[in-house]
This record gives structure tokens, C-alpha cells and sequence, in this order.
């Protein structure tokens, strides 16, 4: 049953209405950046399903680990490979900010990420010195096509001088890194011409699948190497037109090598250090469940601050039970509210902060999405919250 | 009299919780501080394990890349007779054009002085041999070579401008570097094709036993048009990463502190609200309003103080358990959560701050708008 006397007070509905607004803001904030970043890496490797990854088992990175480079050249014959994208991911330094360089074969990589050009053209696979530079990157650093720019190494005593031939959008978190030949970042990475990071593979899943390439790694890895591991550059095989020097064989141990989606092998990453949707979300309700307590102080305040209108209210005739579901009503109503405009400010300005680039983890920017997860999320807390406040004894005492 | 007017106001039931409300919201800064801070440390630490190279460039102040820098030769001539310089190199970039077996290429021509001191520094695989000068010899890259299909023996013409020069290939080195896709020869043959004894830039590395103090006097003995830059940037591309994560915290955190002005408000409306009689009595007593401003002003500074410890400990406690946890489910994750004093400091400024500008309207309120007579 519900009343209809408007007794409370519009300033101090406000004030719940603000705190709830606050808390509100704060919880979608953290959560829709912590599962933008979760979400960012996990398509760091293209979204496709039909994008497996060649990686190390052993690097704690999956900008670390080390697969031989001649890999690659095998896996491109097999029957249903479409495209298969050795690449290198290196730390550097340009033009004194911390960067991502991606050394690539320009057209195995296209086939996986199709860029869009938006100043400048693609470059030419037979040109060594030239980059591009993703949009978000390019903006940041004002960069522009024709420039020259000098790379920095981290990992190792390296530098490079390199022109931009144009500028690219993806979409994806490779917006704020740079492309450059596959040479390049084996020597910015610090390793020799026989190993890259990764190799990326888009299969017909129709015509051959992830275990068959698991087993030709296999069948290589069983092969005694040519030249014990040591790089023979007469060994290699020319692949000159794909800016590539050669692929000189190196022996390596089968448990080092994976095979996984491209998806599962940064999900995998993420796991291993405990980042997984779930956490990120209880890690976001934990930062609501300690702004709680303001929630519910909120409450008893409100309740305090009606309480002659409350006993007015009892000498009339109303039980407790009605003032409490009374109570509760009004103020379910007005949390409702507060949350969808917390959610509502925490969108406007995640969005607002996105555009500037300003929200960056290891120099990518963070792609913002909105979770309807996170919205009901929100109301249920807010809702469960705002209950157990208004119906607990003390607080229409 | 507000003395007792202040325990008075201390006593009241809702202290305990508004202590706690503070606390809980200090404690979700300081954990997640802590977490980024052990992050950050895993870092740093990770560039002393890192052996960090003492190679740098001297270029032209104004210049954005070695391709359109111009120094001076004298620069070399200095720096190799400074007592903590150990290599010099200095090196001439030209872009020119290379015809091979009738195809065009355009490629960056690296000319030295001092081939062989180049190439031992470059720690180079060669096969063949290094060009010799004034004999019209160059060595050339193996990635430049695989794109060009040439090889030691061939004959290559070089074009810049009008001016061609026929040269032969000597020799085809892998240095792991840039070099790989350049052609390398000496001195004599940027002069024959440009007509100018020019220097691009000057590499050069310190000796093992030099500080990083060198690098300043060497700059300052350097003329005033040029710069150094060193070559292995890892303590900038560390620093940078971990600006990052701290930024995003920051950004995060502003929004905390809004939520603490807010519980502010709320503890000191409470107190007021929860008051009525005793702010009454205080102020038939003859308190002027004053000191019922202060009285409020002062609680409140006292549960954000007591918010502020206890926060503090909860957050960090509550952090180094929860990564003691993490890592007995898994054994990978090992962080140890810590606050340095100078952000707890900073935390417990901008908790007082966020916590004073919350109260002061509701403390304003009481002692100016408060009605006497009808609270009695």
C-alpha cells in the first residue's frame, strides 16, 4: 500500500539523489575501462574466428616470446591456409613517447588487417625504410605522411630512420602503433632474421584446422636442424619480394610452440595473470561495496531527516509496514533515476576523455565499450543496496 | 565549553559509521595506488636487470632525423679527444638511386671514414670483403641485397642528381641494424656523387667505466648547434608506460574524492540533523555562531583524520592479502602491494580537501540559518 503524502523534502531526495549519481558514475567508469582494456587486448590479434596464432608457450608476454621465423614459410603451403602474418611486436621510443613498432610482410598482414588509408599511401613491400603510422598515433605525435622519424630501441642499442609513406585506421588497438618491415622489427626487437614474435594464420576451417598445423610444427621440430641452431644465411630461403632477407633454420623444442585462436591466446595471457570478465566486473562491484557505506549513511540521513514527518505519519494510522514499502518506493525510484544518469555521465565522459587520447595501458589506447552487463549490474547493486538500507530496523527507528 | 560541545558531538551514533564511510573510499585509492605502484616497481626494476647500451648520436639541434641533419666534421675531431669517449663514428646519409640489372631502387648510401672500425662495431657478418677507398668499392646490406638480387662481384650504378658512379660490391654484411638495408662505403664515394665533405651525424659509445655525468660535460664542450641523443631508450619507455597507468589513475581518482566531498556533506548534514537540541543548548548558552561553524568544521576534520588512518590501513592491508591470495590460486602472480609515504601524503591532503569543501555549507547552516527557538 502506498501513500500518497509527499513528505520528503526535495533537498534531501537531492542529496541521494547526488550520492547515487556519484556512486553510480564511479562503478560504470571503472568497469567500462577495465572490460574496454580486457576487450581491447583480447581482439589484439583480430577477431576473426578463423585467425589461429603460432606463439611461445614460454614468453610471460605475448609481446615476448620468440617462434622461429621459418615456421611461417611452411605453414603458407599447407592446403586452406589464406594468409599467414609472421610478425614482430618491439618497444620503442619516438619522438620521446613510448610506442608499439609492428614489423610485418605488408601483404600477409593486409590479409589479416585491412587498413584503411586515410593520408599518405600503403607502402611498397620493397621499400625498407618506409612506416606507417596508425591514426590514433599520428594524431598524438603529429605526425604526418613524409615525415622522417627516428626509432628508438628499448630492448636493445638500435635505432632506426624510417619515412612515413601514410597514415592508417584499423579500428582496433594497432591504431596507436606503427607498421613497419619485418627486418626492421627484428632489429628493433633485438633478434636475428630466424625468429619473430608470433605468426599469424587465417585458415578455412573447412579444409584444415589448428591441429594440423600443430602437427607440420611437429613434424619440423623432429627434423634435426641443418646447422645446430646456429643462423646459416645459405640455409635461408629468399623471400626477397616480401621485404623479407631469408629464413634461416633454427631447431626448437615442440613444447615451446602453441597453437591456439588468436582469440583463446590473448584470453590465455590475460588468465594467467588473473584478468578475466568476471574479476573485472567483482573488482568494479568491490569499488561500489566500499562506496556502500556513503549509500546507506545516505539513507538513514534521509530517514532522520523525516522522522517527524515519519511519527506524524504513525499517529495517523499508518503501520510500519506501509511506511517502510512506502519508503522504499520513493526511494527505489529515485536511485533508478540517479543510477541511469550516473551511467549516463560515466559514458559522456569516457567518451569525452577517448577522443583525446588521454586514457592509455602500455601505450594503447583504451577502447571504451558499454556493457549492458555493467548497466544492469549497476541497478541491481544500487537497487539491493538502497532495500537492505531502507528496510533494516535502525533505519526508520 | 566546545571542548565538551566537540565530545559531545564525538559520542554521537553516527560517527562510527561516518568513519568508516570515509575509510572504505580512502581505502579503495590506496589499494588500488599500492597495486600500481608494485606494477610500476616490477618495472624499474626490469631496467637495472637490463644491460642499458652507452651508444649516442650527436645531431643537429634542430633536426628531426639523421637524414636532414648536418653537423659539423670538427664534432667528430672533439669528441675523439675526450677522455670518456671510447668509438667515434661519424657518418654521411645520402639518398640515391641504385640501378641494378636495369631496375631502379631508391636507397640511403652510408659513407665512413673508417670502414672496418664501422663494421667491428656494428659486430657485422661479412661475406666478401670491405670496400676499399678510392676504388670505386661498396659493401651492401643483406636485406638490400635479397630485394636486389645482387651479390658480391656486381656492378651497380649509383645516381644522385646528375652525377652517376659505377661502383662494385665488395661485400654483403648482416649487422642486425638499419645498415642491413644500406649500402656502406667510404668517405670518397658521398664526395665523388655530391661534390660535399658533409657529416650527417657522429655515433659514438662511452667507455665502460663512464658515468652518466660524462654525457653533460660532453655536451657542454660540444658546439651549441648540435644535440645528443641516446640510442637505447628503456628508463624513457618505462617511465612513459607506468605516466600512463598513473594518469588513468589519477583520472580515477578525482572521481573518488567527488564521492568523499559528498559523504562529507552527508556526516556534517547527519550531525546537524542528529544535533538539534544540542546545537540549541549550545547556542542558549551563549555560544556565538562561530564557534557552532568550527564545532561542525572540527568533527568533520576529526572523522576524515580517523577516516584517513584507517583507510589507509585497510587499503594496503586489504591489498597485500588480496595479492597474497592471487598468488596461492596463481602461482604466476606475484605483486607486493606498497604506498609510498609522499601518496599517502597526497591522498590524506586531497581526502582533508574533498572532505572540508563537503561540510562547509552544511556547517554554514548551522550556524547561520539555524532556528533556536523551534529545535527547543
Amino acid at each position: 500500500m502506498l501513500l500518497g503524502f509527499r513528505y520528503l523534502r526535495k533537498s534531501s531526495i537531492f542529496t541521494l539523489f547526488l550520492i547515487i549519481t556519484l556512486i553510480s558514475t564511479v562503478f560504470s567508469i571503472t568497469a567500462f575501462s577495465l572490460l574496454g582494456l580486457y576487450n581491447g587486448f583480447n581482439s589484439y590479434l583480430g577477431q576473426g574466428n578463423n585467425v589461429i596464432a603460432v606463439y611461445s608457450t614460454v614468453g610471460s608476454t605475448p609481446f615476448s616470446g620468440l617462434v622461429p621465423s621459418d615456421l611461417a614459410e611452411n605453414i603458407s603451403t599447407l592446403k586452406g591456409v589464406l594468409a599467414c602474418s609472421p610478425e614482430v611486436l618491439a618497444p620503442c621510443m619516438l619522438n620521446g613517447e613510448a610506442v608499439f613498432a609492428r614489423g610485418v610482410i605488408l601483404e600477409q598482414f593486409l590479409k589479416l588487417t585491412p587498413l584503411t588509408m586515410v593520408e599518405g599511401n600503403l607502402s611498397t613491400p620493397t621499400d625498407l625504410d618506409s612506416a606507417m603510422v596508425g591514426k590514433s598515433l599520428a594524431q598524438r605525435l603529429n605526425l604526418k605522411p613524409g615525415d622522417q622519424i627516428l626509432i628508438q630501441g628499448t630492448l636493445t642499442e638500435r635505432y632506426l630512420e624510417l619515412h612515413i609513406d601514410g597514415i592508417y585506421e584499423s579500428h582496433t588497438s594497432m591504431d596507436d602503433e606503427i607498421i613497419i618491415p619485418l627486418y626492421a622489427g627484428q632489429c628493433l626487437r633485438a633478434v636475428d632474421y630466424g625468429q619473430v614474435t608470433l605468426i599469424r594464420v587465417e585458415i578455412d576451417r573447412t579444409q584444415i584446422t589448428p591441429e594440423t598445423i600443430y602437427q607440420q610444427i611437429a613434424e619440423e621440430a623432429s627434423q634435426p636442424s641443418q646447422n645446430n641452431g646456429e643462423t646459416n644465411q645459405n640455409n635461408g630461403q629468399p623471400l626477397a619480394q616480401s621485404g623479407v632477407v631469408y629464413w634461416p633454420q633454427l631447431s626448437f623444442l615442440l613444447k615451446n610452440v602453441g597453437v591456439v585462436d588468436a582469440q583463446t591466446f590473448m584470453k590465455d595471457y590475460l588468465e594467467r595473470y588473473g584478468v578475466t570478465v568476471e574479476n573485472v566486473l567483482v573488482l568494479s562491484a568491490m569499488v561500489f561495496i566500499f562506496s556502500s557505506a556513503s549509500l546507506a549513511m545516505a539513507i538513514t540521513t534521509l530517514t532522520r531527516q523525516h522522522k517527524r514527518e515519519i511519527e506524524i505519519l504513525q499517529s495517523l494510522g499508518a503501520s510500519k509496514r506501509t511506511l517502510k514499502t512506502d519508503f522504499l518506493v520513493k526511494t527505489l525510484a529515485v536511485s533508478s533515476a540517479a543510477t541511469a544518469c550516473g551511467t549516463l555521465i560515466a559514458m559522456l565522459t569516457l567518451a569525452a576523455i577517448w577522443t583525446t587520447g588521454y586514457l592509455q595501458v602500455l601505450s594503447h589506447r583504451i577502447f571504451i565499450q558499454f556493457n549492458p552487463a555493467v548497466i544492469l549490474l549497476n541497478f541491481i547493486l544500487v537497487a539491493a543496496l538502497v532495500s537492505l538500507a531502507t528496510l533494516k530496523p535502525t533505519a526508520n527507528k | 565549553m566546545s571542548f565538551i560541545a566537540f565530545r559531545m558531538f564525538l559520542r554521537k551514533g553516527g560517527t562510527s559509521s561516518a568513519i568508516l564511510a570515509i575509510a572504505l573510499l580512502i581505502a579503495i585509492m590506496a589499494s588500488a595506488n599500492s597495486i600500481v605502484n608494485s606494477i610500476n616497481s616490477q618495472a624499474t626494476a626490469l631496467e637495472s636487470m637490463v644491460d642499458v647500451g652507452q651508444t649516442y648520436l650527436v645531431m643537429q639541434k634542430n633536426a628531426t632525423s639523421v637524414t636532414n641533419s648536418q653537423v659539423s666534421p670538427g664534432v667528430a675531431s672533439l669528441l675523439e679527444n675526450m677522455s670518456d669517449v671510447d668509438q667515434v663514428l661519424p657518418q654521411t646519409i645520402t639518398d640515391v638511386t641504385m640501378t641494378s640489372n636495369s631496375s631502379n631502387y631508391n636507397v640511403e648510401l652510408t659513407t665512413v671514414e673508417d670502414l672496418p672500425s664501422f663494421f667491428n662495431v656494428k659486430q657485422a657478418q661479412m661475406q666478401g670483403q670491405i670496400a676499399e677507398p678510392n676504388a670505386l668499392e661498396v659493401d651492401i646490406g643483406i636485406a638490400l641485397a635479397s630485394l636486389t638480387s645482387t651479390n658480391t662481384s656486381d656492378q651497380v650504378t649509383l645516381t644522385f642528381g646528375d652525377t652517376s658512379l659505377k661502383v662494385s660490391i665488395t661485400g654483403v654484411f648482416t649487422t642486425l641494424t638499419q645498415s642491413d638495408a644500406q649500402i656502406v662505403a667510404p668517405a670518397d664515394i658521398a664526395q665523388q656523387l655530391t661534390g660535399e665533405n658533409s657529416t650527417s651525424f657522429v655515433e659514438f659509445s662511452l667507455k665502460t667505466d663512464s658515468s652518466q655525468s660524462a654525457v653533460s660535460s660532453i655536451e657542454q664542450a660540444l658546439p651549441t648547434d648540435v644535440k645528443i641523443v641516446k640510442v637505447q631508450e628503456l628508463k624513457g619507455f618505462i617511465q612513459d608506460v607506468s605516466d600512463q597507468t598513473l594518469s588513468f589513475l589519477n583520472l580515477w581518482s578525482i572521481g573518488i574524492f567527488v564521492v568523499i566531498a559528498a559523504a562529507s556533506y552527508l556526516v556534517a548534514t547527519r550531525l546537524v540533523t542528529e544535533s538539534t537540541y544540542e546545537l540549541s543548548m549550545l547556542r542558549s548558552l551563549g555560544s556565538n555562531r562561530g564557534l557552532l561553524f568550527r564545532l561542525v568544521f572540527i568533527y568533520i576534520v576529526a572523522v576524515a583524520s580517523l577516516g584517513i588512518v584507517l583507510g589507509l590501513s585497510i587499503g594496503i592491508v586489504g591489498a597485500q592479502a588480496a595479492s597474497t591470495m592471487a598468488n596461492w590460486i596463481q602461482p604466476g602472480v606475484t605483486l607486493a602491494p606498497f604506498l609510498e609515504i609522499g601518496q599517502a601524503a597526497q591522498l590524506a591532503a586531497f581526502t582533508f580537501l574533498s572532505a572540508i569543501m563537503g561540510c562547509l555549507f552544511p556547517a554554514f547552516k548551522s550556524a547561520f540559518w539555524f532556528k533556536t527557538e523551534e529545535a527547543l
